[in-house]
């Protein structure tokens, strides 16, 4: 029933809550959607990274003549003829019971507050297995660490409800650029306090800068015992690269204008690690198009 | 390994080549009595292979090793009768029974080594069956003779499991023999792909896998998609509890699955193919290495197979472990090496699939039914079955029925036929359910049994055919207490990536939980169908979508059996240990002191020839007791 996209260059027409639009063939359902001002709600999507379809929220229901079926419309392409339905309320009950079950996972975290508050999502059935917890599964810091960063640091372990993020930080593949706790819609990862611990046990004595390791800065040595909310090159990046993150900034997804400045801040740097020589500027040119949005 | 048999391994350059090699192995030494003996999983775990050496040691003491042929067969079906030997005999060698009818084919169940001497003496020599050793069907506790008359083989229609009882799977030469190849060699010799696809799309074959989706159209689909490099896959990573066709099929007859994927391939244009087994299946492992191999040096894999143009090679990869893995795209993450969860599949793996190339994944079932539509052609294979569902289907029936195993049988043949003629029916008298399709099917319950076995058919009633599990159930099943067991398997067995099946299966299976302790309550049955219909609809996969299955069942047909359970706190079946008291009759006590022996945690107190005392707080409802006790003085209440 699903026609496959072939280039998505052929402009279509398809039916968004009674509204014909024109979109181009193979787009996917939700761009085109939010382009349109329908509100879909998303917490494991993020422009720039791999779909997921992981929470499921933003599940809606296209139908074409007799045929109707829930799909997730952050990996669905579109085709002609195709009617969408993105917030009746078959595809809002099924929305707040995935607030629900977010919601007895993560009770405490605003977004999820925010979306039960929208949907009139009041109590939830489902079981707290870990009151402490506050990851909602949503992947973006694996997919951000293996699709922007390219450290392939973390990932997931074990299956069912013992599904988990592993952070293997004392592995050589984290290069400590905080990415995965900036994208994190829930705050799950505690990038200062606890993930700089490990990363500063990891490299002893000559410890490079983080932002040397991101590609930000020619090699350099951190003097200030990864304590970065002490360090003056940590907040003049941090302020430069404003809204985006720095590493974002590294793999050429933002701001050329930045770099630059970033470049000609390392004349401030102390002298260079010596395991991390010059050259390492250049490389920021990892292929993603767009900058990261608003969760 | 090299086949036992003496034929060659030459390279098979054309398609003559492989008639000389057929004609050569159906010479005068095939007119030998054999002696087919069982080595599948089943057979080997209750002792066949020390029954194999017995009749090896026996022939030789006898000096009949060159008069005699043993083969070690695959899977025969019946594995609770295990170990199986079935004596196959040429016209002048048949032996009489008893009564004096004459039989070429004699079958003995649970053959032990002991017994191997005086079977190779009565059948060889002095050509007569050993009437104690027979089959006796449970029903009417008659002795059979033959395979074919036995009730559980007497109504299969055996088509895909036909060379299992009597090819060894270690030698390609036995496959050879019997027609093995040939279904190839009419491809390549003759054949071009599309008339290929358009064959498998006519003969109305179905995905044995579950899915159900028409085969023919899934390869049309792959061969008319772009891209040069296309990769064939096998899935053999059969992960349902109680179910093993797939096992059999590939142990038994792996060269009727890579035939079935040779020409797949040729109709798709690929070049590379994969078959994923998991690891749990050690001896389907080993005997697809095999075959593959053996195959390889004969050069029908390789390049330019008999000739043609057509090169395509095998690579058996073995799976982890994780039952989600026989989900496709999960198997494919898998196979790339990336932790085996599925993904979304809008756009169709026969577009991008392995490695983001075209690729076309079909089950062990629908392989080995390949050969079988080229060779007898499609309008046979159309013939049988009904109209959405066409050919045969290996079911592994087990339950409560008095004969279990693998049955293949029909599409269109009803689900009471099954579990009556092939089964021979429920020792306790009636069926209360059955279950079709694996964890994630659905329970049908008694007054629909009649109802035909086919894809469509299956699905309206809420369950689903699967990969062919088919569990029979009785007065002595809480449906509760099933739909408990299958919720537990598959929250153990979600991948945990979507919300709705990761969230969804804890919460049903916690609420399950409590309704089994008698500590639910009714509006719980509101939310296990609200939860279930939300997981149905918006799952990932279709592990998740069709998780929800043995629930939504249970409730719509054994809704009573749930209310019972909250609001009498009464488990009908008596399964629900929470809920179940035992108690002593003292009339029918004879104070033997049997259950006070037997009862592990001393709950029942009594001095010999006195009416025990049973103490319900540190009873712990096993029904030791109850089992142990000669004269129905305890019952469960």
């Amino acid at each position: 029933m699903i026609k496959n996209p072939t280039t998505p260059s052929d402009t279509i027409t398809i039916t968004l809550d009674g509204q014909p639009i024109t979109a181009k063939k193979g787009e996917i359902l939700l761009d085109v959607a939010r382009r349109n001002g329908a509100f879909i709600p998303t917490l494991c999507h993020l422009d720039g990274l791999t779909p997921y379809g992981a929470c499921r929220l933003c599940t809606v229901k296209v139908k074409h003549g007799s045929w109707s079926k829930f799909v997730t419309s952050c990996n669905y392409p579109i085709w002609d003829g195709l009617e969408v339905e993105t917030a009746t309320d078959e595809v809002n009950q099924n929305r707040k019971l995935v607030i629900e079950a977010l919601l007895s996972r993560a009770p405490k975290a605003p977004v999820l507050q925010n979306l039960a508050k929208t949907y009139g999502v009041t109590t939830t059935r489902f079981p707290n297995l870990d009151p402490a917890e506050k990851c909602i599964l949503c992947g973006l810091c694996v997919r951000v660490c293996d699709d922007v960063v390219g450290a392939h640091a973390i990932g997931f372990v074990g299956r069912g409800q013992d599904r988990r993020v592993g952070i293997h930080i004392n592995d050589a593949a984290c290069i400590g650029c905080g990415a995965c706790s900036y994208v994190c819609p829930t705050d799950a990862i505690d990038m200062e306090s606890v993930t700089v611990g490990h990363f500063r046990d990891r490299w002893g004595e000559d410890r490079p800068c983080r932002y040397s390791l991101m590609g930000l800065l020619p090699g350099s040595v951190c003097h200030n015992n990864y304590e970065c909310w002490r360090c003056e090159t940590d907040q003049t990046i941090m302020d430069l690269c404003q809204p985006v993150h720095p590493v974002f900034v590294a793999r050429g997804i933002d701001n050329a204008g930045v770099r630059s400045v970033i470049r000609k801040m390392s004349v401030m740097i102390p002298p260079d690690h010596e395991d991390c020589d010059d050259g390492s500027t250049d490389e920021a040119t990892a292929g993603q198009q767009s900058p990261p949005s608003d969760t | 390994m090299e086949p036992r048999n003496e034929a060659t391994m030459q390279v098979l350059t054309n398609v003559a080549d492989l008639d000389a090699l057929r004609a050569s192995l159906t010479g005068p030494q095939d007119d030998r009595p054999v002696v087919a003996l069982c080595a599948g999983t089943g057979c080997r775990a209750s002792g066949c292979m020390k029954v194999a050496e017995q009749f090896e040691k026996d022939l030789d003491d006898m000096g009949l090793t060159d008069k005699v042929r043993v083969v070690h067969t695959g899977c025969h079906g019946f594995c609770e009768q295990g170990p199986l030997v079935v004596f196959r005999l040429g016209k002048d060698q048949a032996v009489a029974d008893a009564d004096g009818n004459e039989h070429t084919n004699v079958f003995y169940p649970h053959v032990k080594p002991t017994r191997v001497r005086k079977l190779i003496e009565a059948t060889i020599e002095q050509r007569h069956t050993v009437d104690q050793w027979l089959y006796r069907e449970p029903k009417h506790n008659e002795s059979v003779v033959a395979e074919q008359d036995i009730p559980f083989y007497k109504h299969q229609h055996r088509l895909v499991f036909d060379l299992n009882g009597q090819i060894d799977p270690t030698d390609i030469h036995d496959y050879i023999a019997k027609g093995g190849y040939q279904a190839l060699a009419k491809v390549l010799g003759e054949q071009d792909p599309e008339g290929v696809i358009d064959q498998v799309t006519k003969s109305g074959l179905r995905g044995r896998g579950g899915g159900g989706f028409p085969t023919g159209k899934k390869w049309a689909e792959c061969r008319s998609a772009p891209g040069s490099l296309k990769y064939v896959m096998c899935n053999a990573d059969e992960g349902d509890p109680g179910a093993f066709m797939d096992r059999s099929v590939l142990e038994g007859n792996p060269h009727q699955v890579i035939e079935g994927m040779i020409i797949g391939s040729f109709a798709i244009d690929a070049h590379e193919g994969y078959i994923y087994v998991r690891d749990e299946y050690p001896l389907a492992v080993l005997h697809a290495t095999i075959a593959l191999e053996q195959a390889e040096k004969l050069g029908l894999l390789g390049d330019h197979i008999l000739g043609s143009g057509h090169s395509f090679r095998i690579k058996v990869v073995r799976g982890g472990g994780a039952f989600v893995c026989g989900e496709s795209t999960a198997l494919m993450a898998s196979l790339e090496g990336k932790m085996g969860e599925p993904r979304a599949k809008y756009v169709h793996t026969a577009r991008e699939g392995l490695w983001g190339q075209p690729s076309n994944l079909n089950n062990v079932e629908t392989w080995a039914n390949i050969p079988l539509i080229i060779n007898q052609g499609w309008e046979a294979f159309a013939d049988l079955g009904t109209e959405g569902s066409k050919g045969t289907k290996i079911f592994s029936l087990v339950g409560k029925v008095q004969s279990t195993g693998l049955v293949e049988i029909p599409m269109g043949m009803s689900l009471r036929e099954i579990v009556e003629d092939i089964g021979g029916g429920v020792a306790t008298g009636t069926v209360k359910a059955v279950q079709t399709g694996g964890p994630s099917g659905g329970c049908i319950p008694e007054p629909l049994l009649d109802m035909p076995v086919d894809f469509d058919e299956l699905t309206r009633v809420g369950s689903m055919m699967g990969s062919g599990g088919l569990i029979v159930m009785d007065r002595t099943t809480c449906m509760v207490d099933v739909a408990r067991y299958f919720v537990e398997f598959l929250k153990g067995e979600s991948c945990g990536k979507c919300v709705p099946c990761r969230s969804g299966l804890g919460l049903m299976h916690e609420i399950l939980e409590r309704i089994c302790h008698g500590e639910g309550k009714l509006e719980d049955l509101d939310t296990l169908e609200e939860v279930g219909q939300w997981m149905s609809k918006t799952s990932l996969c279709a592990l998740g979508t069709s998780a929800p299955n043995p629930v939504l069942s249970t409730l719509k047909y054994f809704r009573n059996e749930y209310e019972a359970h909250i609001t009498e706190h009464r488990c009908p079946a008596g399964v629900c240990q929470a809920l179940i008291t035992y108690r002593v009759v003292a009339e029918n006590c004879t104070g033997c002191g049997l259950c006070v022996r037997v009862c592990p945690t001393q709950a029942l107190k009594g001095a010999p020839k006195e009416v025990p005392t049973l103490d319900p707080d540190t009873c712990i409802r096993c029904g030791a007791c109850m089992e142990a006790c000669r004269f129905d003085a305890i019952v469960r209440e």
